[in-house]
């Protein structure tokens, strides 16, 4: 009897060893994870990737990552702002490999900016002079550079930049940016009426801008449309916005004017042609703004005050048919 | 006869269990992290970076080089100064500093030449004689993926320099003394400890924050914690960090300058060829050099001021008598 109860206790010791040990060994291993930080695990959402838009010869490099608000810094650094200030919602990237040539990667940047002017702000206010337009890419805000596409997909703004040059990778963009409208199931927005408020005559294709904030260095112009024309061979840009009523395009009227005089600009003597309007040289460059209906809008930054003059009566003319409607 | 416990073994093993129960639960405790990993959670001494700059030479403070190929360049540069001999001494652990704080190609020109940084530490070893190199930064983005992809990792390692990842225990808190904003914040200190000489590798950029991206601007690599609350007020936080780090040799990288839509750029056409690189030992006078070829004026940079107020170095870099040169090719 006593060598049964031997047993039994010899028994027990070995099962409490091993549950021991084991213990041991989760204590080991949480201790071991907790060591090894690696901020990729705490700030990407997984799950989901855009193999949908992959091209044919390419391979997922990397597994999708998502930003908000919060972690958009993360990604994208001192850019956030510009994004952060201009509706922001989420931003979803991920790179794809050439099967070929490990070397030649290329990287999306899919950016919900929640509507089309958000989208069409943060991509006309970072666009590369040199971009090229694709004829076969129907999507009208667009363009192509040396190694990468960036374009407005309904709320979306999306880059899709490669590793480096190469007729590879940017046959393999153009095909993404044909899959992401249509795979991704992102729905075209036309709703920008601004741009059909811009006369054509001498207009630069491409140019328009849209700044939500702070447009021309002062935070009281928001919602301001701008392109660049060609007047008597003088780049000129006419502004716009279309505001709430009557009466608060007068109060910015009066409020920019006012912020330009205080910042050393000076009236333009004798220059009333235009209703509810002022003319200032601010360091050599002439600014006109007016008002029409509930309209604000001017030239900024152009050279000589015939060709700004003109261009202002372009602009008040198509206004003033657009008050019309 | 059937063995029964008696009440005494009972209770002896029941305490036994109880005490082995607590032991694993208490251990369990202790290791538990219930908010996840953060750069703040921690409580550890704070430290302070040492001085790492060299008695200066007048006249010998700034070298400007022209030339296509960053190999050439950065050797003549640094030439120019006195050569990697006056910076490096036989047996001297290097810190070298580069920009690899995006998951970019090389060829973005959004963080340090990989070529150019393995060929500064190279000129550490063969000529500076260093009895070791490391690389480190904690970059904005994955740090493995940033030293993969931007090059920087593989052109360390095979110019026979460590590179060291960001931990989370590598970072300790710092306060500048007179700073207003490096107070009790933590930084990548344990790739410092036992290091001689700091060397900083950065790449001209544009910069839609602060206006540029240049030597000073590349000690944010160093930051850890949530750093991005610094960006409200980038050009006190751009000044302290020259405050707070004074190097060996600061190289800035003007070969192909990122002209627009910085840090992280993207295009390549956002970038411009310079063909300039420059070597100083003055941070503040390099990046009041630098801000030329963005076709801006030092005035431009609040930051530059501010350093200069704060005794980090000279913004009239002429003042300086830089040393110029030109390589043909």
């Amino acid at each position: 009897m006593p060598s049964k109860h031997k047993q039994i206790k010899t028994a027990e010791s070995v099962i409490s060893f091993c549950i021991l040990f084991i213990l041991s060994g989760v204590a080991a291993g949480v201790f071991v994870k907790q060591s090894h930080y690696c901020r990729r695990d705490f700030s990407v959402s997984l799950g989901e990737d855009l193999s949908v838009v992959m091209p044919v010869g390419f391979k997922i490099m990397d597994e999708m990552e998502t930003y908000d608000a919060e972690t958009l810094y993360e990604k994208i650094n001192g850019k956030a702002e510009l994004y952060l200030e201009s509706g922001f919602k989420d931003l979803k990237c991920q790179r794809f490999v050439s099967q070929n040539n490990q070397e030649l990667w290329i990287e999306i940047f899919l950016y919900d900016m929640g509507s089309a002017r958000n989208a069409f702000s943060v991509y006309s206010t970072q666009k590369r002079p040199d971009g090229q337009t694709v004829s076969a890419f129907t999507l009208p805000h667009h363009y192509q550079t040396n190694n990468a596409f960036y374009f407005v997909c309904g709320g979306f703004y999306v880059e899709i930049i490669a590793s480096v040059q190469s007729q590879e990778l940017s046959n393999a963009a153009r095909v993404i940016a044909v899959n992401i409208p249509t795979q991704l199931n992102i729905k075209e927005d036309r709703t920008i009426d601004e741009f059909e408020l811009f006369a054509d005559e001498a207009l630069v294709a491409g140019s328009y801008k849209l700044f939500l904030k702070n447009a021309f260095g002062y935070n009281g112009l928001t919602d301001i449309f701008a392109a660049q024309y060609r007047v008597d061979n003088e780049a000129v840009t006419v502004f716009l916005s279309k505001r709430s009523d009557e009466t608060e395009a007068s109060a910015i009227l009066k409020s920019y004017y006012t912020f330009m005089i205080k910042n050393g600009a000076e009236d333009i003597e004798d220059f009333d042609f235009l209703e509810n309007s002022k003319a200032v040289d601010f360091y050599g460059s002439i600014e006109i703004i007016f008002s029409k209906g509930s309209f604000f809008g001017g030239i900024h930054q152009a050279e000589n005050i015939v060709s700004a003059r003109k261009a202002a009566i372009i602009l008040s003319e198509k206004l003033t048919e657009a008050n019309k409607k | 006869m059937k063995q029964n416990l008696t009440r005494r073994e009972f209770v002896l093993r029941t305490v036994k269990a109880g005490v082995s129960v607590a032991a694993a639960a208490g251990i369990s405790y202790l290791l538990y992290d219930g908010t996840g990993p953060t750069l703040e959670s921690f409580k550890k001494e704070s430290v302070a970076l040492s001085d790492f700059s060299i008695t200066p030479i007048d006249g010998q403070v700034i070298s400007i080089v022209e030339g296509a190929d960053r190999v050439e360049t950065v050797r003549k540069a640094i030439d120019l100064l006195g050569g990697i001999e006056r910076f490096i001494k036989p047996g001297e652990k290097v810190l070298i500093k580069p920009n690899a704080a995006f998951a970019r190609s090389a060829g973005i020109g959004a963080t340090t030449n990989p070529e150019l940084l393995g060929e500064v530490v190279r000129l550490c070893y063969a000529r500076g004689r260093a009895g070791q190199v490391v690389v480190t930064d904690n970059p904005i983005n994955d740090p493995e993926g940033c030293f993969h992809l931007t090059g920087i990792g593989k052109a360390a390692s095979l110019a026979g320099a460590k590179v060291i990842m960001p931990k989370q225990n590598y970072f300790s808190p710092t306060t500048l003394k007179k700073g207003r904003l490096i107070k009790d914040w933590p930084i990548l200190f344990e790739p410092f400890k036992d290091v001689d000489k700091v060397i900083g590798i950065a790449p001209v950029k544009n910069h839609h924050r602060s206006g540029a991206s240049m030597t000073i601007k590349n000690w944010y690599g160093l930051l850890g914690g949530r750093r991005n609350i610094f960006h409200q007020d980038i050009n006190t936080i751009i000044s302290e960090l020259a405050m707070l780090v004074r190097p060996t040799l600061v190289i800035l990288d003007g070969t192909e300058v990122m002209m627009t839509n910085g840090p992280t750029g993207g295009s390549l056409s956002d970038l411009r060829r310079r063909n300039t690189m420059i070597a100083s030992c003055d941070a503040v006078a390099a990046d009041s050099y630098g801000a030329t070829l963005l076709d801006m004026k030092s005035a431009d940079l609040p930051y530059l001021a501010k350093a200069e107020a704060a005794g980090a170095g000279i913004v009239d870099y002429s003042s300086l008598k830089p040393l110029m040169a030109q390589i043909a090719g």
